[in-house]
């Protein structure tokens, strides 16, 4: 595997304007890189940044210093212009979902597609297959807000998923899922790593810690990204 | 959606339809909003440009060249015969007809009196017969103003005529303060003797032609001479007409076009919103699909505005009911202009009111969502309706 390729991350520093004037610094230095192919785990306390790192990834937030290179392309340093269209290629699984709740099932997985200029056919097969995926196929005309919180959540994975993404994001995928939409959501996230996509999670739900699908685990600490041993068995 | 049989319309225009629909509240509003600022600016314009082109045509109608008779006291009466014979000696004057008319004090105020067919717009004449002496055919505002069908005129003389008919309303504009009377009492009541006229009416062969024989005319007659030209008067009028609708226009404009941007903004722009974009900008929209977006929208809704609005002028200038209150408005008057527009005259009004209205419309949307959209994908992330 090229080594350019995959997603990387190298001196990331990133703070929150403080209210003295003083940035508040939640990552320092983080370096780290994360292969097609694979899934990643960030795992990390409440307030880690684990959320602001995905975000920073996904070009959603721009660092401090140090750069995000996405298939050696330096995307954190790109203007708008270029980088908004970028994210066509990223998948986002937000922790607060950014479902438009007035909207059906089937419109939210639409609108990430609305502006690539595929065919109608094309963005219905793609959003069927999805609603299939994450067991929502029934709700499609729903409107959002009379979904539960994991039927939410479980739209919010395939909506990061309906535009065949080349990085995906997920930041707390599980958090509303009982133990087998859990485990099938990793099923998921593992398929799609299969297909050469980039995949990484930002967690704390101890049955990702544990999920045999998971190829590389990261710690986020004190600012700091570290990688950890292989995983572990399952109890 | 629709599958591969169904219509091939771009993505990004049903979705702006689908907010459209989705924010129907707003959208309502700003229809209503953008249809009564077109109705109110077109409105004044319409009427403007049509009164013009009513005048235009009435005045094709009268003879190209007009020649009084002045002395230090003003107009003095024209000896006829000598006129005409004046009057033929100059090359390119055409037809040279003494007319006899004049001013003189009605019951309400001051009207035309006229003696001729050939004084009357072809609208005023459906199967008239000329007055008999001791008869008048009268103006609506004279007719309203006239004591058991009966006028008394002073001038020269008092003359008191039996009206016989009243002018049609569709030639109201020209005919409200007209009186048309027997020769025998217009010479009794203006004081003229049977050889005299008011003035002289010349035809040219070519209207191009008017300025130089107007001057060969003032240089034919042995007495000092006015000579009033067709297109000098349809210029006059045509300004008139324009400047009784635009100059109230054009004194509110501002204000309009200024209400308009707040509005715009207020309706189309990101309060409320920002979340929703920033999640747009997450999903790989660029700052320039949402502006699309946003032009789409203001499109779909300005656009039967537009054609609403213009639909609501025309029946205010054109329709009779409605006609009469937008004289009064404008003019003070509700004396019905049967009003005309032509081709041309319909398609300039519809690009001077895109001009008008649909330009700073549309810079509005443009200029707020560009605001708005700056910034949204981190701000939305971050603070918002998500948390």
């Amino acid at each position: 595997m090229a080594l350019n390729a995959g997603l990387a991350c190298h001196g990331l520093r990133f703070g929150w304007p403080g209210e003295q004037g003083d940035d508040r610094i939640l990552l320092q230095a983080v370096t780290a890189w994360f292969q097609p192919g694979r899934v990643s785990l960030v795992t990390g306390a409440t307030g880690a940044g684990k959320s602001t790192l995905l975000h920073l990834l996904g070009g959603l937030l721009r660092p401090v210093a140090g750069e995000v290179r996405a298939e050696d392309q330096p995307v954190s340093r790109w203007p708008a212009r270029h980088r908004d269209p970028w994210r066509r290629r990223v998948g986002m699984v937000f922790q607060h979902l950014a479902l438009v709740p007035d909207l059906s099932v089937a419109e939210n997985l639409l609108l990430p597609l609305v502006p690539r200029g595929m065919k109608w056919s094309a963005m219905q097969a793609a959003i069927t297959r999805q609603l299939e995926a994450v067991e929502l196929g029934q709700l499609a005309a729903k409107p959002v807000y009379t979904l539960s919180g994991g039927q939410r959540q479980r739209l919010a994975i395939a909506r990061a998923l309906v535009g065949a993404p080349r990085f995906v994001l997920a930041d707390e995928p599980t958090a509303f899922q009982d133990d087998r939409q859990a485990a099938r959501i990793c099923a998921q996230m593992g398929a799609v790593a299969r297909t050469g996509v980039v995949v990484v999670i930002g967690s704390h739900d101890p049955r990702l810690r544990n999920a045999s699908e998971v190829d590389d685990r990261w710690h986020l600490a004190a600012g700091r990204l570290t990688a950890v041993g292989p995983p572990q068995a399952a109890p | 959606m629709s599958g591969d049989g169904g219509p091939r319309w771009s993505p990004l225009a049903v979705w702006a339809a689908r907010e459209v629909q989705r924010e129907a509240g707003r959208s309502c509003l700003l229809f209503a909003f953008l249809f009564l600022l077109v109705a109110i600016i077109a409105t004044p314009m319409l009427f403007s440009h049509a009164l013009a082109v009513t005048w235009t045509r009435w005045m094709e109608q009268t003879p190209h060249l007009v020649v009084r008779r002045i002395d230090a006291g003003g107009w003095a009466p024209l000896p006829a015969e000598a006129a005409v014979h004046y009057a033929r000696k100059v090359p390119g004057a055409l037809d040279p007809t003494p007319r006899l008319w004049g001013v003189a004090t009605g019951p309400a105020g001051p009207v035309t009196v006229v003696t001729a067919p050939a004084d009357l717009p072809a609208e005023g004449l459906p199967g008239q017969r000329p007055p008999a002496p001791g008869e008048a055919v009268v103006g609506r505002a004279v007719a309203d103003a006239a004591v058991d069908n009966h006028l008394v005129l002073e001038q020269m003389d008092r003359v008191t005529l039996a009206i016989v008919a009243t002018f049609p309303d569709n030639s109201v504009m020209v005919t409200h303060d007209l009186v048309w009377v027997a020769p025998p009492d217009a010479r009794r009541l203006l004081g003229m003797l049977p050889d005299q006229a008011s003035d002289l009416a010349v035809r040219l062969f070519r209207s191009e032609s008017a300025s130089a024989v107007a001057a060969d005319l003032a240089a034919a007659f042995p007495w000092p001479v006015r000579i009033i030209d067709r297109d000098t008067m349809t210029e006059g009028l045509r300004r008139r007409a324009m400047g009784k609708g635009v100059a109230a226009l054009m004194l509110s404009l501002p204000a309009l076009l200024a209400f308009l941007w707040v509005m715009t903004g207020a309706v189309t722009g990101p309060a409320g919103r920002s979340a929703y974009w920033g999640v747009l900008s997450a999903m790989g929209w660029t700052t320039a699909d949402l502006v699309r977006l946003q032009v789409a929208k203001a499109l779909l809704v300005g656009m039967p505005a537009l054609a609403v609005g213009l639909a609501v002028a025309c029946g205010a200038v054109f329709h009779p009911m409605a006609a009469a209150w937008t004289a009064f408005l404008l003019m003070g008057t509700q004396q019905l202009p049967a009003l005309a527009l032509d081709g041309s005259g319909a398609v300039v009004m519809l690009l001077q009111i895109a001009a008008v209205v649909g330009l700073p419309f549309l810079a509005a949307v443009f200029l707020t969502t560009l605001r708005g959209v700056e910034g949204a994908a981190r701000s939305t992330m971050e603070a918002g309706q998500w948390h």
